[in-house]
């Protein structure tokens, strides 16, 4: 992988999505391979989501925690690199599960991962 | 007590038992015994290494290492129900790593829905390594898994290979239908 397509993971440069993104769905097909380039955290989360259906830009927002900036930014570099596939935005809207015991075992997970993050040795 | 349970499998040398060792939190119990061969390496696992991630609460994640070699397909029986989570690690430098892939796939990764992610391990000792034919080994299962570089060594390798697995979980809970 180029030195700028590597750079693009690791900051947002392209906080504004591009026209051609816009009221879509977006599923990728292709992972970036995370492990050879500096990366936002959120990146995997939208990644994990992606890799498993169609999602819009405000389904996204909703469900995980990156800003507005940063997934446009995802987003408009997955797209510039062909790894995710784009289609119109459909009116059905997608139902969310809430399991107590997933939330909670999931908060905690959320809050060892970002502990490592933190405190990794690099 | 909510106990998940996460499978690294994968190649001789590719550092199974060293992502367990970074990612437990207790003293890991292991069976690693001294090479007959040259492997690159003193000690290599022949059984099952065990580790875990205590979250409080009854909640814990059991951290199992197993040899990714046929012959110990015996091993693999005793672990492979129930996954939270599967993490495949490849040594690169080995010339049949991408075979291994293949049957691991086939093994362990019979429902697509299995949180899955593959470290390619090793990859600088290879000239210009590409990650496509691994990808291809996923795409010819319908699997749309992440391959990452890895340098099992490194912290940063671990904590990314179960951040996927969590991510991959957390998509997988989402979903309603």
């Amino acid at each position: 992988m180029s030195n700028i397509k590597t750079f693009m993971w690791s900051t947002v440069v392209f906080p504004t999505l591009q026209p051609h993104l816009l009221k879509k769905e977006y599923h990728l097909i292709q992972w970036p391979d995370f492990g050879v380039m500096e990366h936002n955290p959120e990146y995997i989360e939208i990644c994990s989501l992606l890799s498993k259906g169609f999602y819009s830009h405000e389904n996204l927002l909703k469900l995980t925690s990156i800003k507005k900036d940063s997934l446009n930014h995802f987003l408009n570099t997955a797209a510039m690199q062909s790894l995710i596939d784009v289609r119109p935005e459909t009116s059905k809207a997608r139902r969310f599960t809430k399991d107590k015991s997933k939330s909670t075992f999931r908060s905690k997970l959320r809050n060892l991962i970002n502990m490592a993050y933190k405190t990794k040795a690099v | 007590m909510m106990y998940k349970k996460l499978l690294v499998v994968g190649d001789v040398g590719a550092g199974k038992s060293t992502v367990i060792k970074t990612l437990s939190q207790i003293e890991t119990v292991d069976t690693d015994v001294t090479s007959s061969v040259d492997i690159g390496k003193k000690l290599t696992t022949v059984g099952i290494d065990y580790g875990r991630i205590n979250l409080g609460d009854n909640m814990a994640i059991g951290l199992y290492g197993v040899p990714g070699q046929k012959r110990f397909s015996f091993v693999w029986d005793m672990v492979k129900e129930n996954l939270w989570g599967c993490v495949i690690l490849l040594n690169a430098s080995e010339s049949n790593h991408i075979e291994t892939l293949g049957f691991l796939l086939d093994y362990f990764i019979y429902d697509s829905d299995t949180p899955l992610v593959v470290g390619i391990t090793h990859a600088d000792e290879v000239n210009k390594y590409d990650l496509a034919a691994a990808r291809e080994q996923l795409q010819q299962r319908q699997l749309n898994a992440p391959v990452f570089t890895v340098d099992a060594r490194k912290q940063n390798s671990a904590i990314l290979l179960v951040h996927t697995i969590v991510g991959l979980n957390n998509a997988n809970d989402t979903l309603a239908d």
